[in-house]
């Protein structure tokens, strides 16, 4: 296309509104993709995935085909970059065609950085040429010229653009730090630290807990064969008087809390069970079993995500053990983490390749039977 | 009247014999002194070699969690109650948990398992590409730049004003040839010292105690010829791409062409960039042990005299400021003028050592 060389060249500020409004024309294709990373991050896991999709599919591709591929082949065609169409500029060699693929390739690439140095200098030379060139511009022989006054339409794009980068960035950060992504890293940095403690206070107080005595194991034997019988009232009477003669015994303790909680869960009083297996965490925090024990009774009670939460820790100081993984495994699934759980409920089956509930539970997750 | 150049004894019959010549005196292809006063000339006079010497220098399931509706609770209840033993055994209160100490991050691990591997083959492929692509471009840019410096020092020596643009489009005909010039014959050179090294590093650590005495003192040859060979890559290249850029000649006739200069003058080479080492430590040192001098003399006295600590600081972190400011441009002037230097120093031997 030849262009009639009388046409008035793009000073600065013209050539800085059409980059400003390419610009920000991809910044909001990403805050868009924030605000959907935002809303879709039901936990860390999504979380995690969706930032990967982002690098993936938005920031590594758009980042470098539009420097690389798109902006050259734009100019090359058309004479114009997106930005410098909106506002009614082109780009053309000295004898008034549009550049060459490889031209455009080096102004776009080369030119930008070589113009760039020393602060911008070679964009701020635009100022003071008489042909309002950039280094970039000399570098190529290429010349930037006003076709059409779009400059209104451009800076109203600008504007509009902004306001809804602004307002999607906004959302996405509101709905981000209200998340319950953020909630689950919050809280699993607090149990690390918490962790911590109680890893520090077991050092401290190993040499306490002492051997339980000839009178506890003939009363818990007691108490079991009340409970193995269902007879979950007079289990609990006898489960508490093992918790007074229990005194600076932990392990005394710890089997007395847990019978009580297992009696009181099984009369249904969840609520209580769970006071009493929190009390065996204040004593001994990685206590497998009363982990389990609040999962499932947080799981009884419909709160997954706590009964994740408490199934995690249960593995996490027993990963031994084949029920752990599979209380896991089921309150993962209620809280939509298939993938996740299906992973569990394998780990069990590792763990215990015969039981025949775990392999049922896994055929029925995979062919979507739940 | 006597002559230097010959030295002769009269025989009594009046005509002249020498008795020895001395090679007629043979003034060298350049003094630094008369390199660096031209030099100085048009680096000082043409700012554009400036810029270009700055850019020679700077110049890489979808998840869907709405399933309520498809969700039967019950049924894992059935599950539940099946297995979960609700009837504790003897020895579940007696189970201490043996853990002490720092903590495994399995967190982190399951969240990273649970993205698929496609999403991780995918990246990086990604990455890898964009890798290359950006070696590819530092490459092209770093040949434009050091063609584009060249070809505008050569334009100011012939007393032309050089121009961004004039000097930009001569030295496109030399991307090519030079990237290939300052790429291959590098990762050629890379790639045979890797072997050779690993091949005598294997012979020291595998072999028995005489035959590693051989490899050892291999070595030692191996690593004071590698020295060498490294020099000598180096001031090939300087002369080589001068030859791609100037005479436009092929890369590798350049590359050859270039070994023979740097043999033949292979002692006033070193001495020239050995000075052009010294003069670049100058320039940058001076200012830096200027503001080291205020900032140290702040720190020290700041604890008798605050005011004047204060004083010092203050003027040494606005010199600091404006160094680094200055910083990308200072390195350009010195760029610029080290490749003139060897541009004019070229010029002065060119086509004396072809190997045509």
């Amino acid at each position: 296309m030849t262009q009639n060389n009388t046409n008035k060249y793009a000073g600065f500020a013209i050539r800085f509104l059409a980059l400003m409004v390419e610009s920000m024309l991809f910044l909001l294709v990403h805050s868009l993709f924030w605000l959907y990373a935002a809303s879709n991050s039901q936990n860390t896991a999504q979380l995690v995935y969706n930032i990967i999709l982002y690098l993936m599919l938005i920031l590594l591709p758009l980042g470098a085909l539009d420097n690389l591929l798109l902006a050259p082949w734009l100019i090359t065609r058309f004479g114009a970059n997106i930005g410098k169409f909106i506002t009614g500029l082109r780009v053309i060699d000295k004898n008034g065609h549009y550049l060459t693929f490889k031209r455009s390739f080096f102004r776009q690439v080369i030119g930008y950085k070589f113009s760039a140095l020393l602060f911008g200098l070679g964009f701020l030379a635009i100022i003071r040429d008489p042909d309002k060139q950039g280094w970039h511009d000399k570098a190529v022989g290429s010349r930037v010229i006003k076709i059409n006054n779009l400059w209104p339409v451009s800076l109203l794009i600008f504007i509009l653009t902004s306001a809804a980068f602004v307002y999607t960035t906004s959302q996405a950060i509101q709905k981000f730090s209200k998340g319950p992504a953020i909630n689950e890293l919050i809280q699993y940095s607090e149990s690390l630290k918490e962790e911590k403690k109680q890893d520090n206070k077991k050092t401290d107080n190993l040499l306490d807990i002492s051997q339980p005595s000839g009178d506890y194991n003939k009363l818990y034997k007691e108490a079991n064969d009340l409970y193995s019988n269902k007879q979950y009232v007079q289990a609990k009477e006898k489960a508490r008087v093992i918790l007074e003669n229990a005194a600076n015994n932990d392990t005394e303790k710890i089997g007395a809390l847990d019978l009580l909680g297992y009696s009181n869960f099984q009369l249904g009083k969840t609520a209580e069970a769970k006071k009493y297996w929190l009390q065996i965490l204040d004593i001994d925090g990685t206590n497998a079993p009363a982990y389990e024990a609040l999962a499932r009774a947080e799981f009884e009670q419909k709160n997954y995500k706590k009964a994740v939460s408490y199934a995690r820790k249960a593995v996490k100081y027993e990963p031994d053990y084949a029920p752990n993984h599979y209380s896991l495994s089921l309150a993962l699934f209620n809280d939509y983490q298939d993938k996740e759980a299906i992973t569990e409920v394998k780990k069990a089956l590792e763990l215990d390749p015969d039981n025949k509930v775990y392999k049922e539970t896994l055929d029925k997750i995979q062919s979507g039977q739940y | 009247m006597f002559n230097k150049n010959q030295m002769t004894t009269k025989q009594d019959n009046g005509s002249s014999e020498s008795r020895f010549e001395l090679p007629p005196y043979t003034p060298p292809d350049w003094t630094i002194s008369e390199l660096y006063e031209r030099s100085w000339v048009i680096i000082k006079k043409f700012k554009v070699l400036w810029v270009f010497g700055m850019a020679a220098a700077g110049f890489g399931s979808s998840f869907s969690f709405d399933r309520l509706s498809n969700f039967d609770s019950k049924r894992f209840q059935e599950g539940m109650d099946k297995y979960f033993n609700t009837t504790p055994s003897p020895d579940t209160p007696n189970k201490i948990s043996q853990v002490l100490g720092a903590t495994s991050p399995d967190f982190y691990k399951n969240l990273l398992s649970l993205i698929p591997t496609s999403f991780y083959v995918l990246l990086g492929l990604e990455v890898l590409l964009l890798v290359i692509t950006g070696i590819v471009i530092t490459l092209i840019s770093n040949s434009w730049s050091t063609a584009s410096l060249i070809q505008a020092i050569q334009t100011a020596l012939k007393g032309e004003k050089p121009t961004i643009g004039d000097s930009s489009e001569k030295a496109f005909s030399s991307i090519k040839p030079l990237v290939w010039l300052f790429f291959t014959p590098s990762l050629i050179f890379v790639l045979i010292s890797i072997a050779v090294f690993g091949i005598l590093a294997a012979g020291i650590a595998l072999s028995g105690s005489i035959i590693k005495l051989v490899f050892i003192l291999l070595l030692i040859i191996t690593v004071l010829f590698w020295i060498y060979a490294a020099i000598m890559l180096t001031l090939s290249q300087i002369w080589s791409s001068r030859k791609v850029v100037l005479d436009k000649a092929p890369a590798f006739q350049s590359l050859k062409d270039g070994f023979e200069i740097s043999k033949n003058k292979f002692w006033p080479m070193m001495l020239l960039g050995l000075v052009n080492t010294i003069m670049s430590g100058i320039v940058i040192s001076i200012p830096v042990a200027v503001i080291a001098g205020f900032i140290f003399g702040g720190v020290v006295s700041f604890d008798n005299s605050s005011a004047t600590g204060i004083a010092l600081l203050g003027i040494g972190g606005i010199l600091l400021l404006i160094f680094l400011l200055g910083f990308s441009l200072v390195g350009g002037i010195l760029t610029a003028f080290k490749a003139s230097v060897w541009t004019i120093a070229y010029n002065k031997i060119r086509e004396k050592y072809d190997t045509k």
